[in-house]
């Protein structure tokens, strides 16, 4: 049994290897039968015939058989003809089996059906046709054992295609032959072609004998086309491959000429949305490996996309010059031969690369060269400078040896620090000359400096023996051994009296004119405040008067007094407050911070400002943070920069309609501190003013020196805080200051 | 039935307001505060005799405001307007719409207990005047149209022949109706007629005859 089997499959062996031939033919090989329906020779036929093959050789092993034949019925159109040729091919195949029948291009169902009964009943059979025209019956694909592939002509968009790439194009000549299959594409052109008559002069060049449409080609005007459908016979019945065909006119015409398929490419067209035969080959291909494999044809779906592409000779596109950016996107480009540059560019590209990494060497080691010798002379000429620019600057140069506890000082240095000619230096004497005040944050300082080796500044006061101070700022750093000790210390310091003065002035300067602007703004405001005096002064007047004319007629009792005297009181403490906080505002003591809460200066400003803005109707609402935390600033400048914001917010609203006269005072706590705004309903700041509001003598008020809220800039940033303005995105600004949070610590 | 003067106080500043009260009572007024102009207008209407102290600044509507709403509702009781920090122009402009005074605070006592006593006197003459006025508007009232026409005839001085003529109505006729005219009227003698009709402001007629 075993050695039976093992026998058999020794005896397959041979049969495969020993008569290849006959073991195909017999056993495994599949018939494959191809009827093309035109005669042999067309470029249609062999692109459909390579790629059917081609694809199935990349898909299968399977030994296939393939037979073609050519019905060449457009040249032999008789019947007779016809019948006794599927009567010959009927003997002629009745030995083999065959597995699939691929039927190609018009017609050839019906010859099927009326002569091939026979021959092809029950063969599976793939059509591959053209799409019908209007009018005409559909191919049949849904017949038991058939399916196809419908090669479908986008011969509008083939059109338009045509135009974008010749945009100047008035007039569009279609050219055909005169045997039927010329007929069948001149009719679909017609059908395709018909609602562009309207916008272009479409004509027909159909049938016309060779010469006569050589002649017309070559002498139309240059805003024309050619759409070349086919040419397999003209009217006097020569016949012509529809190729070589096309490659005459081409070759004759003035203007471009462009096809409809991709048979024709190379012969002269430029190309354009066409059927390509190649994807019909695989695709026909694809489904005859589908069929081989068991699939019933009905059940295969008919393949109707896909096998249109954009397609153009790139030497007709370099001929019509027609440039590369009306090219569509994902073109296929035939024929295109790169230039020098494009066919080497990398071996260019290599060589240059070459030259230029060697020169950038040869250059790198004569600069290298020469940055030495430079190096040295610097080095040499250096020192000598140094000491120069220390000099020339006023800079004391100094090196402290710590362990010898020496320091040596230049000449300059020495007569900064007050010290004589000759005398030997070390630690103690130095710091001696040191302010006394300024000692302890020097010798930490130097500590600091000792253990971190890093550099430090610092700028203090020296007592010299006249007993006048000098601020000097000095600029050091140690020298650490390995051990990260220190060796040494070298320093620079440089007189700064002129400075620390000038500073000083200045800071005088700003204090004098902020006080002077917070006497101006209560000097705007005398007015008001004058009123807020005399209301409280006016009523203990009459209070009193009241009691005096009380007690002389005798009705006062000690409970009437007790309320009259309850009243003056009370108006007297009034007006007390009224000084007490003007006087807060022209105070004139040094700035000191302290910690303050921002609704308080609100508050105290509110007392002031409250009978100014009833005088001029205006409302102050308050919208202030419930808990807010601290923060560190002086509140006499605090209160000037509120009331400040509130002023201005009030001269923008002067204008304003009594029911717009109104602000809005907040507080909130905010990311980075606590921030005061006051909101106003006016007119908004213009945008070329923003960026200058804050500048110092800009002003948009006729009477204003420009000083306020520069200012305010000055106090806020003074505190560390920020201050802007924005407008209200329903009119009116905001303006805003920031302060960070006191620290707790 | 007659109602008490009253002195009304307006102003909100609540210590001004205070002081204004306790003057007022040492003086043996009975006044009234008020916190704003707003709040008096809600007060009943008052028929009697007094005035009102008006300050000049307030928050709301203010005192000049308040002025100027009073007489167009025909309330005429005097003001006296009193400011923190008044100006001459503002003073004139005032008077001139009919206030009694303009007092700059502060102000002496006897100052303002003054002007309050000239203004309460104004307010009784002004109403007792208002009050004849009303009397005679009142006797107008009770005339019949006809006698009301003879009543404008005979103050021209015309006899009743003429007034007959001028209405081409019988002299008979005519003598009853002015009978009827002094006795509603009660009027003694035509000059009493003519004294009437100007209070009341009555313009005799034009005569045909003229």
């Amino acid at each position: 049994m075993r050695s039976c089997k093992i026998s058999r499959f020794i005896l397959l062996l041979m049969l495969l290897y020993l008569s290849p031939a006959s073991a195909s033919d017999s056993l495994q090989a599949k018939n494959v039968l191809l009827l093309f329906s035109l005669e042999p020779g067309l470029p249609a036929y062999d692109l459909i015939y390579a790629n059917l093959r081609a694809t199935l050789d990349k898909q299968t092993n399977e030994p296939i058989n393939y037979y073609i034949e050519y019905l060449d019925c457009s040249r032999f159109p008789n019947e007779e003809y016809q019948r006794q040729l599927f009567s010959l091919y009927s003997k002629k195949y009745s030995a083999k089996k065959l597995d699939v029948c691929v039927a190609v291009s018009q017609g050839i169902e019906s010859m099927l059906e009326k002569y091939g009964k026979g021959l092809f009943a029950g063969v599976p059979t793939i059509f591959i046709e053209f799409p019908s025209l209007p009018g005409q019956a559909p191919p049949y694909f849904r017949k038991p054992h058939t399916t196809g592939i419908l090669m479908g002509l986008d011969l509008k968009k083939n059109l338009e295609t045509a135009l974008s790439l010749y945009p100047g194009a008035a007039n569009v000549y279609i050219v055909t032959g005169a045997s039927p299959t010329d007929q069948f594409f001149l009719a679909m052109a017609k059908n395709a072609f018909g609602p562009y008559e309207d916008t272009f002069k479409i004509s027909y060049l159909q049938g016309m004998p060779m010469d006569e449409l050589l002649q017309t080609v070559g002498n139309l005007s240059k805003d024309s086309l050619i759409i070349y459908m086919s040419y397999l016979r003209d009217a006097v019945g020569r016949v012509y491959y529809p190729a070589h065909a096309l490659k005459l006119i081409s070759d004759k015409a003035n203007v471009p000429v462009f096809g409809m398929s991709d048979t024709y490419i190379g012969y002269g067209i430029v190309g354009g949305y066409m059927l390509s035969f190649e994807r019909v080959g695989i695709e026909a291909g694809k489904m005859v490996l589908r069929v081989l494999r068991g699939e019933p044809p009905e059940t295969l779906p008919v393949v109707r996309e896909g096998m249109n592409l954009f397609m153009f000779d790139w030497r007709q596109l370099k001929r019509w010059k027609i440039s590369e950016n009306r090219w569509p996107a994902k073109s296929e480009i035939r024929f295109y031969t790169p230039t020098f540059w494009q066919a080497n560019r990398l071996y260019i590209l290599g060589i240059l690369l070459l030259c230029v990494i060697e020169s950038l060497l040869i250059a790198g080691l004569l600069f290298q060269r020469r940055q030495k010798r430079i190096a040295m002379r610097e080095l040499q000429e250096s020192e000598a400078r140094m000491r120069m620019a220390a000099s020339a600057a006023e800079l004391a140069l100094w090196v402290w040896d710590i362990h010898k506890d020496e320091i040596w000082l230049t000449p300059k240095g020495r007569t900064m620090f007050g010290f004589s000619d000759s005398e030997p230096i070390n630690s103690m004497r130095f710091l001696e000359v040191m302010a006394d005040e300024d000692r302890k944050s020097i010798r930490q300082f130097l500590k600091f400096a000792l253990e971190s080796g890093r550099e430090y500044e610092i700028e203090h006061r020296i007592v010299m023996q006249s007993g006048d101070s000098q601020w000097i700022m000095t600029r050091g750093q140690a020298d650490v051994d390995e051990n990260k000790r220190p060796l040494r210390m070298r320093g620079v310091s440089a007189d700064i009296s002129k400075r620390k003065k000038a500073e000083e002035e200045t800071a005088r300067l700003r204090d004098e004119i902020s006080r002077l602007s917070r006497i101006n703004m209560l000097n705007e405001l005398s007015g008001a405040l004058a009123h807020e005096l005399n209301q409280p002064l006016a009523a203990i007047l009459s209070t009193a008067q009241a009691g005096i004319r009380f007690l002389n007629s005798g009705t006062a009792n000690s409970e009437l007094l007790s309320s009259i005297f309850q009243n003056i009181v009370e108006d007297d403490k009034r007006a007390a407050e009224v000084i007490t906080s003007l006087r807060s505002m022209v105070k004139k003591e040094k700035s000191e911070k302290k910690p303050v809460h921002l609704n308080d200066i609100l508050n105290d400003v509110l007392k002031i400002y409250s009978s100014e803005a009833a005088a001029l109707n205006l409302k102050i609402e308050t919208d202030l943070a419930e808990s807010l935390p601290l923060c560190i600033g002086d509140k006499v400048h605090l209160r000037q920069v509120v009331l400040n914001l509130i002023m201005n917010a009030t001269d923008v609203m002067s204008l304003a309609l009594p029911e717009n006269k109104k602000m809005i005072l907040r507080t909130k706590v905010a990311e980075h501190g606590v921030q005061v705004s006051v909101w106003d309903f006016g007119l908004g700041i213009s945008d070329i003013n923003k960026n200058q509001i804050f500048e110092p003598f800009f002003t948009t008020k006729t009477t204003g020196l420009g000083i306020g809220l520069a200012l305010c800039k000055t106090i806020i940033k003074e505190h560390g805080g920020r201050i802007w303005a924005e407008n209200n995105p329903d009119g009116g600004a905001t303006f805003t200051f920031e302060l960070p949070v006191m620290k707790n610590d | 039935m007659t109602e008490p003067d009253i002195v009304f106080v307006i102003d909100d500043d609540l210590s001004v307001r205070r002081s204004l009260i306790y003057l007022l009572q040492s003086a043996d007024y009975n006044a009234e505060p008020f916190e704003s102009a707003e709040k008096f207008l809600e007060r009943q209407h008052f028929p009697g005799t007094g005035c009102i102290i008006l300050d000049v600044r307030m928050s709301g509507m203010s005192g000049f405001d308040l002025q100027e709403e009073l007489s167009r509702a025909d309330y005429h009781l005097p003001i006296i307007f009193i400011t923190g920090h008044g100006d001459i122009p503002m003073g004139v402009d005032a008077i001139k719409k009919g206030a009694v005074d303009f007092l700059t605070k502060p102000f002496d006592d006897d100052q303002l207990l003054g002007v309050v006593r000239r203004a309460i006197e104004l307010d009784r003459r002004t109403r007792a005047k208002y009050d004849a006025l009303q009397a005679i508007r009142l006797r107008l009232a009770t005339l019949t149209p006809r006698e009301y026409e003879i009543f404008r005839f005979v103050i021209t001085g015309l006899l009743n022949k003429q007034i007959a003529a001028e209405l081409n109505i019988a002299e008979q006729t005519v003598k009853i109706h002015r009978g009827r005219v002094m006795e509603k009227l009660g009027a003694y003698s035509v000059p009493d007629l003519v004294r009437m009709a100007e209070k009341a402001g009555i313009s005799p007629p034009d005569l045909k005859t003229a």
